[in-house]
């Protein structure tokens, strides 16, 4: 493509009202903060793991683009491109984010861990060490996506997949599924340190799989509008973004269940204590209506084929399941927090407005230059 | 009658693609496409209707979830209601996994059978393939050359543009569609052999087994031995977790059964009286299968040591246990029922508590046959002795 028209399918329009976003939802998270400064951090936390999945996702998704072979997605890449080069600042705004907060974990104060098996908690959330594993997480991370993201233009250069770039994602495959499961274990689940769930990592890998596709969905829809893709995503591509969404949101809903089930059927009260706390009172309705957002709806519009193809269908679906993504991290953070507040307010909106519209400036350069070494024209 | 076709035989998915567009737009019908596998657009090129399969698979999906939905619900809550963990009867979450598996089979299989009726496909059919290779890297296009108009030259020049390695023509019989050429011929007599060698080794096998001595005495070997021999500690078994060294520990203080009342009374005779006073049977005497359910329980549970007519002399007090008093004479008559359901609840003097083997409405059945007893001139339910 010639480097003077890439540019016109990122308008100077897109990039001011992303600046706009970003900067009103700035303000208003400042305000909602000096209101209510106990959710401060807690919505840092949210947006930065949003944040880190996003890109991560990206990832993911080149990945498992390299290590099938597939063909149907190539013309796509560089939204996986684009979203796997938001990953380095993700992290890096991550790893202020948890070291500023560490002494907001409970068990960072003295004699908050009680009980038996407290020995290891205790060495293992060791202030110093857990510094040192979250910046090794996200170093790693990084890295991979610096790496992943060259060789993944190199091969839309090429015109297909090179086996450096496969011999790559599948190590990143490896270690992601590793550093994930602890990362997510580390930040999110030891929130409630006397609660443990082993399928809490790859949860959230579901979670991050689900937000991924229905971001890439979502992206893929609005540059064929825009013109980009115009001549390169047909109605079979669309169809295979609505499978993959429809079977990635089962995916969640079954890992979700397999989590739930094994707690309820087990009622043993260190591990029903993270449900107790979420079934009842104000949590309650949040509750219900994640599975509802995340699952059942787009369930039950997915399921016609009319539907998988319909670009304004899979619109509204990756929006809600975007929303959906939120929500599930919000349900996981918030209540072990703030055992009583479920309230959406200047906060929750403010600090969601700047995260997307600080990933969304990251974002397009990197479209950008992808679109610019691509031969799509 | 007979059908002449016109088979061309393409090595690429996308020739094949561009070549049924090209017939079609030409006006010449298409009988069928071969391809080892399901190539996007193919059906599209044909101008088919979408598959309905997937309304099949969802029909039959959906009625495999509701078919193990009911058959848990009436399993677990209705025919053999069972207690486990505590969790009520009808429990949905311990359901799911079962709903889901039933619905992935329904649908899998009803799928697959909905295909085969389709296609009139059944284990065991002969067929052979229209072209070699058609199961492999080769597509292929039949045309049927429907009048008098068909122009074999024309289609012909028309396909090898199109790139087509091969072009036939082949007349059908009407019943035998899509039977091909012979060529099949050779793998059939491989397979067979491969059949007799493997039906040898078999025979071989079951001799061998029969042949080599087994001592009877020795168990056989145990695979992951955990599965017969449990590591965890059976209900008799010793244990030295507990104070009394024994695994069966008795309930909770205070602990009741699903469905059990807690009474508000002690294991005293003034809360006796106190019963007596307060609790009045809830079983109709009158009701059928009332009172000979309480002949029943006092057959198994009571003649023991009352006797089969309540007089104090069952086989247990003839053999030198404290004789209880009797039930149809003196003092057992003036008692209310209440105060009895207190008794054989809570026991009394030598009588040990009842309420672990008999259910409340057992207890009050019981009563009522007691009562019987009392009265002579109501009639006994015939098959119980007196």
């Amino acid at each position: 493509m010639n480097p003077k028209t890439a540019g016109r399918y990122v308008s100077p329009k897109a990039v001011r009202w992303l600046w706009t976003l970003a900067v009103l939802g700035g303000a208003a998270f400042v305000v909602g903060a000096a209101l209510q400064p106990q959710r401060l951090w807690p919505n840092l936390l949210l947006v930065g793991f949003l944040s880190v999945g996003f890109g991560l996702g990206g990832l993911l998704l080149i990945a498992f683009h390299d290590l099938t072979g597939a063909r149907w997605s190539s013309a796509f890449g560089c939204i996986r491109e684009g979203m796997a080069a938001t990953l380095p600042w993700a992290a890096l705004a991550m790893a202020v984010i948890l070291v500023a907060g560490l002494c907001s974990y409970p068990w960072s104060r003295t004699g908050a861990l009680t009980e038996e098996t407290a020995w290891f908690k205790r060495w293992w959330l060791e202030p110093g060490f857990f510094t040192a594993r979250l910046v090794a997480y996200l170093a790693i991370w990084a890295v991979f996506a610096a790496a992943m993201v060259r060789a993944s233009r190199r091969a839309t250069a090429l015109g297909g997949p090179t086996r450096a770039g496969a011999r790559l994602s599948a190590a990143f495959l490896v270690v992601f599924s590793l550093t994930f499961w602890l990362a997510s274990s580390d930040w999110i689940m030891s929130l409630q340190p006397d609660w443990y769930s082993t399928a809490f990592g790859v949860y959230n890998f579901s979670g991050v799989l689900l937000a991924a596709q229905a971001a890439v969905t979502l992206l893929t829809v609005a540059l064929r509008a825009a013109g980009p893709l115009k001549n390169a995503v047909g109605r079979d591509q669309l169809h295979d973004l609505g499978t993959l969404l429809l079977s990635f949101s089962c995916f969640w809903m079954y890992i979700w269940f397999c989590q739930y089930m094994l707690i309820w059927y087990t009622n043993m009260p260190e591990e029903t204590s993270h449900y107790a706390s979420r079934v009842r009172g104000l949590w309650a309705p949040l509750f219900y209506a994640n599975i509802v957002i995340n699952w059942a709806i787009p369930f039950a519009v997915l399921l016609p084929r009319a539907a998988k193809t319909n670009a304004g269908t899979l619109v509204k679906i990756s929006l809600l399941l975007l929303a959906g993504r939120w929500l599930d991290v919000y349900l996981m953070i918030l209540p072990s927090i703030n055992a009583d507040a479920s309230l959406i307010g200047f906060c929750e909106i403010g600090s969601m407005a700047l995260a997307v519209g600080a990933l969304g400036l990251l974002f397009l350069p990197a479209l950008r230059k992808s679109l610019r070494l691509s031969p799509l024209g | 009658m007979t059908r002449r076709v016109l088979i061309a035989v393409f090595q690429q998915d996308s020739d094949l693609l561009r070549a049924v567009a090209a017939v079609r737009a030409a006006g010449w019908k298409i009988d069928d496409v071969y391809a080892p596998y399901a190539v996007h657009g193919l059906d599209r090129a044909l101008g088919w209707r979408p598959s309905r399969l997937s309304w099949v698979c969802a029909a039959c999906g959906l009625a495999g979830a509701a078919f193990m939905l009911w058959f848990q619900q009436w399993t677990s809550a209705v025919s053999w209601p069972l207690n486990v963990g505590g969790k009520p009867w009808n429990s949905l979450p311990a359901f799911v996994p079962i709903i889901f598996e039933g619905m992935v089979l329904a649908a899998g299989l009803g799928t697959v059978l909905a295909l085969f009726l389709v296609a009139r496909l059944r284990p065991g059919k002969k067929t052979l393939p229209i072209v070699p290779g058609v199961f492999d890297d080769r597509f292929a296009l039949v045309i049927e050359e429907t009048d008098a108009t068909f122009d074999a030259a024309a289609v012909s020049e028309l396909l090898r543009n199109h790139h087509a390695v091969e072009i036939e023509e082949r007349v059908w019989e009407a019943d035998s569609c899509s039977t091909g050429a012979a060529g099949g011929a050779a793998g059939s007599r491989s397979r067979r052999r491969l059949n007799y060698l493997l039906l040898l080794v078999l025979i071989v096998l079951v001799a061998a087994n029969m042949l080599v001595p087994r001592n009877q005495a020795q168990p056989n070997r145990e695979f992951l031995p955990d599965m017969a021999h449990s590591p965890a500690y059976t209900s008799e078994s010793a244990n030295p977790n507990f104070a009394d060294g024994e695994t069966l520990q008795p309930p909770v203080l205070g602990t009741l059964a699903q469905g059990q009342r807690r009474l508000p009374y002690a294991a005293t005779d003034a809360d006796a009286l106190l019963a007596g006073q307060e609790l009045h049977n809830p079983l109709p005497a009158g009701q059928a299968g009332v009172r000979e359910r309480g002949a029943v329980v006092f057959q198994n549970f009571c003649t023991p040591c009352h006797g089969g007519g309540g007089l104090g002399d069952g086989p247990v007090a003839l053999r030198g246990y404290p004789a209880p008093p009797s039930l149809v004479t003196g003092n057992s008559t003036k008692m209310p029922d209440g105060q009895l359901f207190h008794i054989i609840t809570y026991g009394r003097a030598n009588m040990p508590p009842q309420a672990g083997l008999l259910s409340p409405e057992d207890r009050w059945a019981v009563i009522l046959h007691i009562r019987s007893l009392q009265t002579p001139n109501t009639s006994i339910p015939a098959g119980t002795k007196p």
